[in-house]
């Protein structure tokens, strides 16, 4: 049998030359090396979450400041960092300091973290293997960071201990997103409130809308959607505008997406 | 007010959990995932307009009234200089906007702040960022479908397609830079070639695409 070499790729496996020595025939599958122990996984997962950590601290800053701007106790900005351990408890935050009601902005902010289905059902073939209490306790640490590191690193090779992987990264993005926030109250109350420091949230939320929409038409339908109601319906009682908005906005983009996927196959049938 | 906030953790939790508890080896349909792509983005949009139109609760569209939304309009030209880095951009439109906004302050009369320990930590997230993974690593691989044999192993593996449709901070995959491939990306009709290439093409078109460019499989084709 002939001897397998496996070259690793930035690429992927895909991209990966599987080659046969000597010859520039695809050869058969080979499995790239996985990590033996779950101490191996553990590191793996904290190395590569070593840069996405340092530069989550100055986005948790900043909701540590706009919380203490908008009244929130310290104390209460924490544990809603705890809890969610997302980046949405901006959002709630800047919908209290808008003076909304308490569920209105426990809505948006769920509706924000909607995305975190699409990344666990995509994870799951991944840990069916193992047993629930490490399924559940995994599932507390699956956010943007973790999840972009551990899909890359599924797309490489296979992960012996994902959950390992993920407790790893998940850890790390974790300590860096209370120390972001603890760093972020004490600036918001030592910093007088006339900086109109609470700004630093809606930039950082036009930024990411900006990103989000200019990515095809039907998030720019969804995004012109929902502001413009937004903004005419902004006087209705306990914010229910913002609601509406938001259901009106996600009804027209997915109107505007399955319009566009009709009209893409009655191209390819032309 | 605090125990619906509190909810949101629990809530928060099982949205992560959900699919490693339940789902077994289906994965979620495609437009549902674009759906939830699209949920974030309209959170975002009806949170940003009115604070931007309506910062002291009534319309102010005239900028020039409204110096929140002058400073918006003023940073968007950087935000589209600066969006295949993401981090590049939150942190370089939290200085730049912030810096606007005292500046005009300022200029109005107030005393212009300087918040040094938050640039800094901004700065560094600035410095940080081109470490971090690109999407594009993210979104290239499935692109390029290795040989056969491969494909079925291939196939167990984590799907990239989803990520670049769920609005994550890091997973979006973004059109590349110029005011004119960032019209030819949302308006695909004008260059077909380039629709392949972007997030919003359906997965089977990319594949197929990049499956009739792979040699092998053409001469097979051709066989």
């Amino acid at each position: 049998m002939e001897k397998e070499r496996w070259q690793p790729s930035a690429q992927g496996p895909i991209a990966a030359k599987h080659l046969v020595a000597g010859s520039a025939v695809p050869a058969l599958v080979v499995e790239a090396p996985t990590p033996s122990s779950w101490r191996a996984s553990f590191l793996a997962g904290l190395h590569a979450c070593v840069p996405l950590a340092l530069s989550i601290v100055p986005f948790m800053t900043v909701y540590g400041v706009a919380a203490r701007a908008a009244g929130v106790p310290f104390w209460f900005a924490q544990l809603l960092s705890v809890a969610i351990f997302a980046r949405t408890q901006l959002a709630a935050v800047q919908l209290l300091a808008a003076g909304a009601p308490g569920i209105v902005a426990a809505l948006t902010a769920a509706l924000m973290n909607a995305r975190y289905i699409v990344y666990s059902m995509t994870l799951a073939p991944q840990f069916r293997h193992l047993a629930w209490y490490w399924r559940v306790l995994a599932g507390y640490f699956i956010t943007d960071e973790t999840y972009a590191t551990l899909a890359t690193r599924l797309q490489q090779r296979q992960e012996a201990h994902p959950q390992w992987f993920l407790f790893g990264g998940g850890g790390l993005i974790w300590l860096a997103s209370q120390s972001g926030t603890a760093l972020g109250g004490w600036l918001g109350q030592t910093l007088p409130a006339d900086w109109s420091l609470d700004f630093t949230g809606t930039l950082v939320f036009l930024a990411l809308l900006v990103l989000l929409s200019f990515t095809h038409r039907a998030a720019l339908v969804t995004a012109g959607t929902a502001g413009s109601l937004a903004v005419v319906l902004a006087d209705l009682p306990w914010r229910l505008g913002l609601v509406v908005a938001i259901v009106a906005g996600l009804a027209a983009g997915l109107l505007a997406q399955r319009w566009h996927s009709a009209s893409a196959s009655a191209e390819g049938g032309a | 007010m605090i125990i619906f906030l509190l909810l949101t953790g629990p809530v928060t939790y099982l949205m992560r959990a959900c699919g490693l508890l339940l789902v077994r080896t289906r994965l979620m349909p495609r437009q549902m995932s674009s759906g939830m792509a699209l949920a974030s983005t309209a959170v975002l949009a009806a949170l940003v307009a009115p604070s931007l139109l309506r910062p002291a609760g009534h319309l102010a569209a005239n900028p020039l009234n409204n110096p929140r939304l002058l400073v918006a309009l003023l940073v968007l030209p950087l935000i589209l200089a600066l969006r295949r880095n993401v981090q590049a951009v939150l942190s370089g439109t939290v200085l730049s906007g912030m810096g606007l906004l005292w500046a005009l302050s300022w200029l109005a009369g107030v005393a212009l702040p300087v918040s040094v320990p938050l640039t800094l930590l901004l700065l560094a997230g600035v410095s940080l960022a081109p470490s971090s993974p690109t999407p594009g690593r993210l979104r290239r691989a499935p692109a390029r479908p290795g040989p056969p044999c491969h494909r079925d192993r291939d196939a167990n593996r984590v799907p990239a397609a989803p990520v670049s449709r769920t609005g994550s901070l890091r997973s979006v995959r973004l059109p590349p830079a110029g005011v004119g491939p960032l019209l030819r990306s949302m308006w695909p009709s004008a260059t077909s070639t380039h629709w392949r290439d972007t997030p919003a093409a359906p997965g089977r078109l990319r594949r197929a695409g990049a499956r009739r460019n792979t040699p092998h499989l053409r001469d097979r084709a051709a066989d």
